[in-house]
């Protein structure tokens, strides 16, 4: 008899094996949860949250299967949870987070392609901008650190991160446009 | 809705940002247009993979490496997940080659009377170029970068070369082949990116101003305003220009001059007897020019001129000479006249007709192989002519002479040109007229639409020797 079989509560999954699957899919599991939370702490507190969830259903996993797709719903869950906690009325309403919520899973694969490219755009900003994008996301800098570092106001700075998106967003368009004709 | 507002929308949305009004607005009108929704998930997941996935920064340029430390411990409080992903990260950046500090990237091609100036790389043809300035004072210089981009500078220019997919131009004129290796080539500019997406362009800077002049010769590229975010499509045959101020102006306002400098003095002996039109004209007329000298006598009864004049492309003080594909009014010839009623014409022994060439700011060095110019005498019928009233045509037809030609090497803008001929002195000594004409054009056509427009001092200009006429004469 081996010491699993003697497990009240056998699980196709070990703990190790789940924090392994978990990691892979963490990041996948904060951009599904970003359509909805665009605030990356509050995110990563929701991704927090959804792996507790997962870790209790892990038995309802098939290893068979893909980790990020099925637990990605969970991640979602969770976050329509977080939303319907805060109670803020200036959100997004229900049926509109529900219809993301199913697109952003029907376009999986899209945005993943469109990542890669941005992957590449990101390396042809000028300098500035990818110093000030670098800072900001990678570096979690605040607005007011950003405004104090470039010497530029609160508002130049948001205007700045908006416009760059923008051009990353217009760049990717033409990438996956260059694709298509060839 | 319009896309802007929707896009600003969006926008308050990630910044946490909208009101109740603004949240509804959004709210509404996501859940009539799935192209809304669509524009919406991918600009939050633009937001999202920037946030979150730290692999998006890795193999970034050195200003990267300068933050390394700042940036571990500043990153990530979260634990466990994002600690096991920060070693995962940091692991990544072991395994990640550094960037060497000779990497290289690029390498100079070709080159046609280079002369360089300052900067901070090699410039031999044959180099390899890593991050760095060059600056080009004269001449062309084509690099090769490792994406397969081809950028060909023309004097004056000053270019850094940031990787083989981006470089940053200062000044002066880039034009740029890029094959489908080097999809998406960048060249940043002060006000604006050029992104070129297969095909031929050129980009133009003016460093005083910051003006940035697009022109496409082939397929399309992108402009990229760099404060409004605003992006603008061109194609095969389009010209756009941002102003110093980071806004877009209309074509036909965009010509401008560029500066010109001033040039050694001429190398003649004493025998010598110099004829140039007058300065007077010009406000910030240098005195005791270089060619008055205290025993030579400076006639100031001159006039120059070139034709046609074109709304909007005309220069208050070059003369202005192409000769380009197609017929038309960009084809120009100058003409000047000399006084040489002082002097007996039977007693020219030998004549110097001396051009200073200046760059024009027009078209494109790279279209144009070796020039060569022709000057001719005019004679018979030759009307007294008033400078300021030609515009499309020499008026009356007179007889043309030819008396010499010169040549400027391909990528050459500047400097001093002419001719000292037999034939030259000899149509000198057989004129019956006190008042010379003479007509200077350029026997060598563009390769290309766009060519350079070449231009020398004209008796307006501020600092550079006008045409000048030197003769010696046969001492009694």
């Amino acid at each position: 008899m081996t010491s699993e079989s003697t497990d009240p509560n056998p699980r196709s999954c070990t703990h190790k094996d789940f924090i392994r699957l978990f990691l892979e899919a963490e990041k996948d599991l904060l951009r599904y949860v970003m359509v909805l939370i665009p605030n990356v702490a509050d995110a990563r507190d929701v991704v927090q949250e959804a792996a507790v969830a997962l870790w209790d259903k892990i038995d309802l996993y098939d290893p068979g299967k893909p980790f990020a797709p099925w637990a990605c719903r969970f991640a979602l869950n969770e976050a329509k949870m977080f939303l319907r906690k805060k109670s803020r009325q200036n959100r997004l309403a229900d049926e509109v987070v529900d219809l993301l919520e199913i697109e952003r899973m029907e376009n999986a694969d899209r945005l993943d392609a469109r990542k890669d490219h941005l992957r590449e755009c990101l390396r042809s900003l000028p300098s500035k901008n990818a110093e000030l994008v670098h800072d900001y996301y990678f570096n979690e800098l605040s607005v007011e650190e950003l405004g104090k570092r470039f010497e530029r106001s609160i508002d130049a700075i948001y205007k700045t991160l908006q416009r760059v998106r923008q051009t990353l967003h217009a760049c990717i368009e033409n990438k996956i446009q260059l694709e298509a004709k060839l | 809705m319009k896309e802007k507002e929707l896009r600003n929308l969006i926008d308050g949305h990630l910044r946490e940002n909208l009101d109740l009004a603004g949240a509804k607005k959004l709210s509404d009108h996501l859940s009539e247009n799935a192209d809304a929704r669509k524009l919406y998930l991918e600009m939050t997941d633009l937001h999202a993979s920037l946030a979150v996935d730290e692999t998006m920064w890795i193999e970034q340029p050195e200003w990267v490496e300068k933050e390394e430390a700042e940036t571990i411990t500043s990153f990530r409080t979260y634990i466990p997940w994002a600690l096991a992903a920060s070693v995962v990260f940091l692991l990544s950046l072991l395994f990640w080659p550094k960037q060497q500090e000779n990497q290289t990237f690029a390498l100079i091609k070709d080159s046609y009377s280079a002369t360089w100036e300052g900067g901070d790389l090699t410039t031999a043809v044959g180099s390899r170029l890593g991050d760095g300035t060059l600056r080009l004072t004269e001449g062309l210089v084509t690099l090769q970068f490792d994406s397969g981009a081809e950028v060909t500078l023309e004097a004056p220019v000053s270019l850094r070369l940031i990787d083989s997919m981006k470089c940053e131009l200062t000044n002066g004129t880039a034009v740029t082949y890029v094959p489908e290796s080097a999809l998406g080539f960048r060249i940043i500019t002060p006000e604006a990116d050029v992104v070129d997406y297969g095909t031929r362009f050129s980009v133009t800077v003016f460093e005083e101003t910051g003006e940035t002049h697009t022109r496409v010769m082939e397929g399309k590229v992108q402009v990229e305003y760099s404060r409004t975010g605003e992006i603008v499509a061109l194609s095969a045959g389009e010209r756009h220009t941002v102003k110093g101020d980071g806004f877009a102006i209309p074509p036909a306002e965009t010509f401008r001059e560029l500066g010109t400098i001033p040039d050694k003095p001429l190398q003649h002996g004493p025998e010598w007897t110099f004829f140039e039109s007058s300065k007077d004209a010009f406000v910030g007329r240098i005195p005791n020019h270089l060619f008055v000298t205290d025993d030579k006598e400076v006639v100031n009864l001159l006039k120059d001129s070139y034709v046609p004049a074109i709304h909007n492309h005309n220069s208050k003080v070059l003369l202005l000479v192409k000769n380009a594909i197609s017929q038309g009014p960009m084809n120009r010839q100058a003409y000047m006249s000399f006084d040489l009623s002082e002097i007996d014409l039977t007693s020219v022994e030998e004549a110097d007709l001396l051009l200073q060439f200046a760059p024009s700011g027009w078209g494109l060095a790279s279209h144009l192989p070796d020039s060569t110019f022709n000057v001719y005498g005019l004679a018979g019928e030759v009307p007294d002519w008033d400078e300021t009233g030609i515009r499309d045509q020499f008026p009356g037809t007179p007889e043309t002479i030819y008396l010499g030609s010169f040549v400027l090497a391909k990528g050459i803008q500047k400097g001093r040109f002419g001719v000292r001929t037999e034939d030259l002195t000899n149509f000198l000594k057989t004129r019956t007229h006190s008042q010379i004409s003479f007509m200077v054009m350029r026997e060598t056509k563009e390769t290309e639409d766009g060519g350079l427009v070449h231009g020398f001092a004209s008796r307006r200009h501020p600092t550079l020797p006008a045409p000048t006429l030197a003769v010696r004469l046969k001492t009694p």
